[in-house]
C-alpha cells in the first residue's frame, strides 16, 4: 500500500510540472513555423507567448526566443526581437543567427552601442564568423562617421569569404564617399545670401534654387527701388512690395544656411542606408 | 466575445487549415479565421485569408458562403469592381442557387456605388419579387424603385471643368459653386488690373513680378480647384443618391427576406 502512494505521489509530481516533451511540442512550433512561412507574424507570436507561459526545458526555451526573434523582427518589431535574440543560449544551433540579427536590429534602430557589444560579445572560434564580426564592426564605424577605426578594421578585410567579399568591396567604397562628402558652414551660406540672395543656396549644392532665389529676390528689389522712384515713402504700394522684398529677403538666408545642412543629412543618409544594407545581406546569405 | 478571443479564434482556425485533411476543411477554416478577422475590422486580413479559399471542390453551399463574405467584404473596403465580379463568379458557377437570395441586396448596393443605374433598378425589381409579403406591397416598393431610378444623378466632367477655367470662374460655376466662382473672378482680375495699371505707370518690375506673378498663380490654380470641385460635387450627389437606397435596401433585407 505505502509503495503504491509514492508511486502515485511521483506520478502526480511528474504530471504537474506540465512538461511538454517530444511530438506535443514539435507539433506546436511546426504550425508556428507554418504561421511564420504564410506571414502570419502577429498570430506566430501570439501562439509563441502562450508556449512561452507553460513550463519547458532549456532547449525548447531556446526554439521559442529564437522564433519569437525572428517574428518580431519580420514584423519589424526590432527592440523587442533583438530582447527575445539576445535570450538565446551560445549552445543553441540557431545562436550565432540570433546574436547577428540581434545586433542588426540594434543597427537599424541607430543603437549603434548596443550592437557593437552585442557582436563583441559572439562567442565563436570560427574563423569565418570572427571575420564577420570584423566586417559588421566595421560598418558600425562608418555609421557613425568614425573613418579612423573603419580604416582600421577594413585591414582585416580579405575577401577570403564568399559571403561577404563583395559587400567588403563596397564598404570601402562607401568609406571613400563619405570622405568625400564636403563639410559646409551653415553659417557661410547665410552670410553669402545676405550679401548676393541665392549665392549661399548655390554653396550647399542647389544650384536651381539659388539661381531662382538670385533671380526672384533680385526682381523684387528691383520692384520696391521702381516703387520708391515713383512715389517716395508716402507711396503704399513702395510698402506692399518691400514688405513682399524682405520677406522673400530673409526667407533665402533662412532657406540658405537650412540647405546646407539638409544637403548633408541627405548625402549621408542615402549612403548610410546602402551601409546598413551592405551589412544585411551577409547574414541573409550564411545564416 | 471579447477582443482577445477573436484573436485566438483566427488562430485556431488557422490551425484547421494547417491540419487540414482537404480541401474543404482548409475552406472552412479560411473562411472561420475570415468572420473572426471581420469581427475584428480586420478586413484586409479576412481577404487575406478568404483568397487562400480553392473552390474548385466545395459544396454549392459552401461556395456560396465564402463567395458572399468575399462580396462583402470588397464592398466594405470600397472594392465595388471586385466586390461586383464576386456577384459574377456566382452567376456563372451557381447559377441556380436559391440561397443567392439572401445577398442580392449586396448586389444592389453594388451596382449602385458602380453607378450601374439600369442594371441596378432591374436587380432591385427581381429582388422585390422574391419578398415574403403581399402582391400590394411588393407593387408599392416596385413602385418606388422606379421613381428612384427615374431621377438618377447627373455628374460633372473634371476635365470640362478645368478647360473652362480658363475664363476664371467658370469652372467653379460649372461644377456648381457659384459663390467661389465669382471669388476667383473677382481676385483673378483683381490681379490683371494691377499688372495693367502698373504698367501704365512704367513700375514694370512691380507689373511682372506681383502682378503677373498673382494671376500666374490664381489663373492655373482656379483651373485646379475646379476640378477638385467638381469631383467634390460628383461625390456629393452620388452620396445623397446611394445613402437613402442604402438604408431602405438593408431594411427591407432585414424585413421581407427571411
Amino acid at each position: 500500500m505505502r509503495y503504491c502512494l509514492v508511486a502515485l505521489l511521483l506520478i502526480c509530481t511528474l504530471g504537474s510540472s506540465a512538461q511538454v516533451t517530444g511530438n506535443g511540442f514539435a507539433e506546436r512550433l511546426s504550425f508556428v513555423n507554418h504561421l511564420t512561412n504564410n506571414e502570419f507574424y502577429n498570430e506566430a507570436v501570439f501562439e509563441l507567448e502562450r508556449l512561452k507561459a507553460e513550463t519547458f526545458g532549456p532547449q525548447q526555451l531556446d526554439s521559442i526566443h529564437y522564433l519569437l526573434g525572428w517574428n518580431l523582427h519580420m514584423n519589424e518589431q526590432l527592440r523587442e526581437s533583438s530582447g527575445y535574440f539576445s535570450k538565446v543560449s551560445t549552445t543553441a544551433p540557431f545562436y550565432l543567427k540570433s546574436a547577428f540579427l540581434g545586433g542588426m536590429n540594434y543597427a537599424y534602430l541607430g543603437e549603434h552601442q548596443l550592437a557593437r557589444e552585442q557582436w563583441a560579445s559572439v562567442a565563436s572560434e570560427d574563423l569565418k564568423i570572427k571575420r564577420l564580426v570584423a566586417f559588421e564592426q566595421a560598418g558600425l564605424s562608418l555609421l557613425n562617421e568614425d573613418f579612423a577605426a573603419f580604416d582600421s578594421l577594413q585591414q582585416d578585410f580579405t575577401g577570403a569569404h564568399y559571403a561577404f567579399a563583395s559587400e567588403e568591396e563596397k564598404l570601402r567604397s562607401y568609406r571613400k564617399k563619405l570622405g568625400a562628402v564636403k563639410r559646409k558652414s551653415p553659417l557661410l551660406a547665410g552670410a553669402m545670401s545676405a550679401i548676393v540672395p541665392g549665392t549661399g543656396k548655390m554653396y550647399a549644392g542647389r544650384m536651381y534654387q539659388g539661381l531662382f532665389s538670385f533671380v526672384f529676390v533680385g526682381v523684387l528689389a528691383g520692384a520696391t527701388y521702381e516703387q520708391y522712384r515713383h512715389g517716395g515713402l508716402s507711396n503704399p504700394q513702395f510698402y506692399l512690395v518691400g514688405s513682399l522684398f524682405s520677406i522673400f529677403y530673409v526667407g533665402n538666408i533662412y532657406g540658405s544656411v537650412y540647405s546646407v545642412k539638409v544637403k548633408r543629412t541627405e548625402q549621408y543618409e542615402a549612403l548610410k542606408t546602402e551601409v546598413l544594407f551592405n551589412m544585411h545581406v551577409p547574414l541573409r546569405t550564411i545564416f | 466575445m471579447q477582443q482577445g478571443d477573436y484573436a485566438r479564434a483566427a488562430i485556431a482556425y488557422e490551425y484547421i487549415v494547417y491540419a487540414a485533411p482537404d480541401a474543404v476543411t482548409e475552406a472552412l477554416g479560411c473562411l472561420g479565421k475570415a468572420r473572426a478577422y471581420k469581427r475584428m475590422q480586420d478586413y484586409e486580413g479576412a481577404l487575406k485569408s478568404l483568397s487562400r479559399v480553392n473552390y474548385r471542390p466545395l459544396s454549392d453551399t459552401l461556395h456560396y458562403e465564402a463567395r458572399s463574405e468575399m462580396a462583402f467584404l470588397l464592398y466594405l473596403t470600397g472594392r465595388f469592381a471586385e466586390a461586383d465580379q464576386q456577384f459574377k463568379q456566382m452567376d456563372f458557377f451557381l447559377p441556380n442557387l436559391e440561397l443567392k437570395r439572401q445577398t442580392y441586396y449586396l448586389r444592389v448596393l453594388t451596382l449602385n456605388e458602380l453607378k450601374r443605374w439600369e442594371e441596378a433598378a432591374t436587380a432591385t425589381r427581381e429582388w422585390i419579387a422574391w419578398f415574403d409579403a403581399p402582391q400590394a406591397t411588393k407593387d408599392s416598393l416596385d413602385a418606388m424603385v422606379v421613381a428612384w431610378y427615374e431621377d438618377v444623378p447627373r455628374f460633372k466632367k473634371h476635365k470640362r471643368a478645368e478647360v473652362l477655367s480658363a475664363f476664371p470662374g467658370l469652372g467653379h460655376w460649372y461644377a456648381g459653386y457659384f459663390g467661389e466662382g465669382a471669388v476667383s473672378i473677382l481676385v483673378t482680375v483683381g490681379a490683371l488690373g494691377f499688372a495693367t495699371m502698373n504698367v501704365f505707370l512704367g513700375n514694370y518690375l512691380t507689373a511682372f513680378t506681383l502682378g503677373s506673378g498673382l494671376l500666374q498663380m490664381f489663373w492655373f490654380g482656379s483651373a485646379r480647384r475646379a476640378r477638385f470641385l467638381a469631383k467634390k460635387k460628383n461625390y456629393e450627389r452620388l452620396r445623397n443618391f446611394n445613402n437613402p437606397i442604402r438604408e431602405r435596401v438593408t431594411d427591407w433585407h432585414t424585413l421581407w427576406l427571411h
